[in-house]
């Protein structure tokens, strides 16, 4: 929660939905391909490294599995995250048990389902087994009727097919639109694509977010979040955001630059609000990639550069960082966010989580 | 600057408009007898296959104007022994992935990326996904080369 106080006196409580959080599972005990699953968890460490303030850096072997108790530490009790939305990625091509966990995570979301979403993913690879196990994972996880609403789909993932190696599959392809169809039928209806370096044909561009163009269109009554706003594509990504009005902005990564690298992130942010409108920007910090704490303390006070605002003609007020940090999330997912708030103020982490209190002055944006 | 720095400096990468130098990819270059060897390594593991062999094709071809022998090797990159092996070689993409691509998919994408390069140097967007995605490798080049001791 973040209180927010305006030169005009009032008082603004703004809840958080943080759309992208993880509990993965990557320490040795779970490499299946040590080399691969070293190389995964590597990169996701140099990133963690590359773009978080010193203090918030996690040693080595935390970061490789932290559990779901470190998770509620830092990102609900410090990180002032009130709602979290997981985005599971199974790639057993690398681990043994999946890598980010559905399991785990839905005991959080079983005991707590105004405070943890939980989604799943699925693979069209994996053909009529996949939907069943599809099926049986929406009947167990769906406690209340915002859960298991949602699928993270990584199109880079590594699967065994018969002892050939397939490194990916496109969202584009009819395999890809059963499961769709078959999402729908389930009341699965917001897609999370992500996209990652190694998609099969390997000669295309792996990054390609063409085929979120495609299933967009082709699904109009379905959601698509697109996850890391399609970098390192993002003209791509904001041209097709342009177009379909059903794809959406996930700001994980994104919203990592905002420390190091403010002015990148402010020009993503006016291109995003330019192309796509604030009604379409969603905030998530990848946590554990990066701590939610400090992105928060950053855009609370964030301003766009006066030659950005000019230049693209948005603003950044404090109504539209309340549509990006609660009000789209809430709406996309269908939450009651007063009943929520309601519900969690209650609950036994709000008793030692902590809250945001900043006062903006006369010559802030608001 | 040397004459090999020059030509390393050259090579630049179709996906950030950056030189291969500033993203970090040289380890070691070792110069003899009009021979050279140079050891790479990606800013990330999972570096695209498809550029990161547009980079290397560049490179050889520079290298190979200047010198009798070129030897090239490619570490921490988890195709990297396939890669090496295929470039030294002299072997096209689509004979070094057999069986895993299109044919001509490559000269398009190479194509199409020249064009986006382009495109890149008089539209803002283009322009800044180019640069946030050149900053994110070069940050994470940094980090990479701190954590291997390199």
């Amino acid at each position: 929660m973040i209180k927010v106080e305006t030169p005009d006196g009032k008082i603004h409580e703004i809840p958080v939905i943080d759309y992208h959080v993880h509990v993965w599972k990557a320490s040795e005990d779970n490499w299946l391909r040590p080399e691969l699953a070293k190389g995964w968890i590597d990169c996701f460490y140099d990133y963690h490294k590359a773009l978080s303030p010193p203090e918030y850096i996690m040693d080595y072997n935390t970061f490789k599995y932290y559990g779901s108790r470190k998770m509620i530490e830092d990102v609900i009790i410090n990180g002032y995250v009130d709602i979290v939305i997981t985005q599971p990625q199974y790639l057993l091509y690398f681990y043994l048990k999946p890598f980010g966990n559905t399991e785990e995570f839905s005991k959080l979301s079983a005991q707590n389902p105004y405070r943890f979403i939980i989604g799943t993913r699925w693979d069209p690879r994996d053909g009529e087994q996949g939907k069943l196990q599809l099926e049986e994972d929406v009947r167990k996880y769906r406690v209340k009727p915002w859960q298991m609403k949602h699928v993270k789909l990584y199109t880079a993932e590594w699967k065994d097919m018969g002892g050939n190696l397939s490194r990916g599959w496109r969202l584009d392809s009819k395999e890809a639109f059963d499961f769709i169809e078959y999402s729908k039928s389930l009341g699965i209806t917001i897609l999370v694509p992500h996209k990652g370096p190694t998609v099969w044909p390997l000669d295309k561009d792996a990054f390609d977010v063409k085929d979120v163009d495609t299933a967009a269109t082709s699904f109009p009554d379905v959601k698509f979040l697109v996850t890391h706003i399609g970098l390192p594509r993002f003209d791509d990504f904001c041209w097709i955001g342009v177009q379909d009005k059903n794809v959406y902005a996930g700001l994980a990564v994104a919203t990592a630059f905002i420390h190091k690298r403010p002015r990148y992130f402010a020009q993503i942010l006016a291109e995003l609000l330019f192309w796509l409108g604030e009604d379409r920007i969603l905030f998530g910090s990848d946590y554990a990639i990066w701590n939610p704490k400090w992105i928060l303390e950053d855009f609370i006070k964030f301003e766009l550069p006066p030659d950005i605002e000019k230049e693209y003609g948005v603003q950044l007020t404090l109504e539209v960082k309340k549509k990006i940090l609660y009000e789209n999330a809430a709406k996309l997912w269908g939450l009651d966010i007063n009943e929520f708030v309601k519900v969690i103020s209650n609950d036994e982490i709000s008793k030692e989580k902590r809250v945001l209190e900043v006062k903006l002055t006369k010559d802030q944006t608001y | 600057m040397s004459q090999i720095e020059k030509i390393i400096r050259s090579v630049i990468d179709p996906e950030t408009l950056n030189s291969i130098s500033d993203l970090g990819f040289i380890r070691e270059v070792k110069e003899e007898n009009n021979k050279v060897m140079i050891t790479l390594t990606p800013p990330t593991f999972w570096c695209p296959p498809t550029f990161l062999y547009m980079i290397l094709e560049d490179l050889r071809d520079k290298l190979r104007r200047n010198y009798s022998e070129v030897y090239i090797e490619i570490i921490g990159h988890h195709d990297g022994e396939r890669l090496s092996k295929c470039i030294n070689n002299g072997l096209k993409f689509e004979e070094c992935y057999r069986g895993e691509i299109i044919k001509g998919e490559y000269e398009e994408l190479k194509r199409r990326f020249k064009e986006r390069f382009e495109r890149g140097k008089s539209n803002n967007l283009v322009k800044l996904s180019l640069e946030v995605t050149g900053e994110i490798c070069k940050l994470l080049a940094e980090e990479r080369r701190w954590r291997e001791g390199g």
